[in-house]
């Protein structure tokens, strides 16, 4: 059973503090959200799962065995990760970049075999794209880009995936679609999800657990009635908001509260 | 898109008609099919001792060593800009030319006589000058703690000027040598025999294997340095083969011909736009589009001031720059309003 864990995750920039002692553990066949105010180091924490930064002391393992110990191909196998940025300044098309999603497993000059051609088109067609293929990724736009590289990490077919705002800039139809895709994709393959967002009504829907970073720790972990309390929200992003049941799903959903907003105005 | 292995066929086919127009032209005339049935040993009778010798020991060794450093000097340009992320970058950024440069002048300083794998004293030492100073940057550059390709690049200008300067230093202390050893670095591909092809052919052999079996890695590493570590590369082995096989491929071109500009910096140009971006198809089309500059870089040279020879590097530096400016003009930019 693959898991991923966290022991007292230390991180530094220089002398800065960035996350101080996380120790959390995320569990396959399930969506882990991570939420935090801009700076709050959600990013930090996903580049130290991902061994793209080396923590300052602690240590993150998979199935137990400490990351560092894996060589990168071999990490790459099991660990999928979504960038927020990347250099987007090639002539590659859509398929050149989503097919090197599959160089964990092909190797360096292998070439590709049915099973990372059937891989490949799989993720095209999971994110919309299998009209878009031949297109140079320098006309995509914003949304398309961000599809197109999550469609390479799921073609990277690892047991744990972990998305660095998977959302930001798609069309509204396109970031539930995404959401809805990642949860499905959770269950049925029992993978590790960890994402970041930052609407936390997605959040609420989406996530099995919430996980809430301020003050350079881990301040809640759990459910989304657990997390997302006025108390909370109010101590990671200094934001007055209530909390209601939402009227579909039953989640908690957040009303943030601003005093010049007319109430009532709407419903004459 | 255009099928590549149509487009390399035909490049190919190109440099096999430019090859063939090298071996024709000269000051002594022999007809093509002369020439051919020489080569392939058939009916050598109808040419005399001395055009077998001409075509035999003098044009068609320097035709494939006029080859072999165009297509290592492309096989360099495509690994250093890989390497960079920078169309600008050639084969000498990272010092290769300053080491050849001080390799050469010690050579000529000190009177080096021995040779190595057929070349002279002074061509060996240019190439093993070329490899310690691509060295010493990489150590360098990989010492600090932040270890990129934007390192590596520093450290390679900080050592090449300061390898620049000690050069400079031998030469004007020495300065009844310095015709020589100039002579030697603006690039010649005079008075190379069966000898050079040897050494040169290894050298480019290796680089294009190590740099063809790194083609995915290299379409991988344009996308940046988390991306391509978290899809499995590791980056410092990455660059280190990456570095030596340009290096290597740059070494032998400098070994057999000097300093030559400009074939190194265009080739993966004009390549990329006949190929595209995959390294798989890049790779192959940079070392022919190179081979193809530099035969015809040659030929111009030979006969543009006959019966003297220009030196083949600054003619392509002067033929290089005009088209490398039309590339650029006439480049479809895109995407550059969008960054």
């Amino acid at each position: 059973m693959n898991e991923l864990s966290t022991n007292s995750l230390t991180f530094r920039y220089s002398h800065r503090l960035i996350l101080d002692r996380i120790t959390m553990e995320m569990k396959a066949g399930e969506v882990l959200v991570l939420l935090g105010a801009n700076g709050a180091g959600k990013t930090t924490l996903l580049h130290a799962l991902s061994r793209q930064l080396l923590p300052t002391s602690g240590c993150v393992a998979l199935s137990n065995k400490d990351i560092s110990l894996f060589t990168r191909r071999a990490l790459a196998q099991n660990i999928a990760f979504m960038p927020q940025y990347e250099n987007r300044q090639s002539e590659f098309t859509v398929y050149d970049v989503v097919s090197l999603g599959r160089t964990p497993h092909c190797g360096w000059w292998m070439p590709f075999s049915t099973k990372d051609l059937i891989a490949i088109d799989a993720s095209l067609e999971a994110t919309g794209l299998s009209g878009e293929r031949d297109r140079q990724v320098t006309q995509l736009s914003g949304g398309e880009w961000r599809r197109m590289i999550l469609a390479r990490a799921l073609a990277q077919d690892a047991p744990i995936l972990l998305l660095d705002e998977p959302t930001a800039g798609l069309d509204l139809k396109y970031q539930f679609d995404v959401l809805d895709r990642i949860r499905r994709m959770a269950k049925e393959r029992k993978l590790v999800v960890v994402v970041t967002l930052h609407d936390l009504n997605h959040a609420a829907m989406f996530g099995d657990r919430l996980a809430l970073l301020a003050e350079q720790s881990l301040i809640a972990i759990g459910s989304a009635h657990e997390v997302l309390t006025p108390n909370l929200i109010q101590r990671a992003f200094h934001l007055d908001v209530t909390v209601i049941d939402h009227p579909v799903y039953g989640t908690p959903f957040v009303v943030p509260m601003y005093p010049t907003v007319p109430k009532g105005e709407g419903t004459q | 898109m255009k099928n590549p292995i149509v487009m390399i066929v035909l490049a190919v086919a190109c440099l096999i008609a430019l090859a063939m127009i090298n071996l024709v032209s000269g000051a002594v005339a022999i007809s093509a099919t002369e020439i051919l049935l020489c080569i392939f040993g058939i009916e050598p009778g109808s040419l005399s001792e001395t055009e077998q010798t001409i075509v035999l020991q003098l044009r068609l060794p320097r035709v494939i060593t006029a080859c072999l450093v165009g297509g290592s000097l492309g096989l360099a340009g495509v690994g250093f800009q890989s390497l960079f992320r920078n169309p600008l970058a050639d084969p000498y950024v990272i010092g290769a030319s300053s080491g050849a440069g001080l390799g050469v002048t010690l050579a000529v300083v000190l009177g080096l006589q021995a040779t190595a794998l057929g070349l002279s004293g002074v061509a060996a030492s240019a190439a093993v000058g070329s490899l310690l100073a691509v060295a010493v940057v990489f150590a360098m550059g990989s010492m600090g703690r932040r270890n990129s390709a934007f390192t590596l690049l520093l450290a390679g200008v900080a050592v090449s000027s300061m390898i620049n300067a000690v050069a400079s230093l031998l030469m004007y202390l020495n300065d009844n040598s310095m015709v020589v050893i100039m002579a030697w670095l603006m690039g010649s591909l005079a008075a190379n025999g069966w000898t050079v092809v040897l050494a040169t052919t290894i050298g480019s052999s290796i680089s294009y294997g190590i740099l063809w079996a790194m083609s995915r890695p290299m379409d991988l590493f344009l996308l940046g340095d988390a991306t391509s570590q978290s899809l499995g590369l590791d980056l410092f082995r990455f660059r280190l083969l990456l570095v030596v096989a340009s290096t290597i491929a740059t070494a032998s071109a400098v070994a057999a011909a000097g300093i030559i500009g400009f074939v190194g910096l265009i080739a993966p140009h004009i390549a990329r736009r006949l190929i595209g971006p995959r390294h798989v198809w890049l790779v192959p089309m940079s070392a022919c589009v190179g081979a193809a500059i530099m035969l015809v870089a040659d030929v111009v040279a030979r006969t543009i001031v006959a019966p003297a020879e220009m030196p083949v590097g600054i003619l392509t530096a002067l033929l290089g720059c005009p088209f490398f400016l039309f590339l650029l003009l006439t480049r479809n930019d895109t995407h550059e309003a969008t960054r």
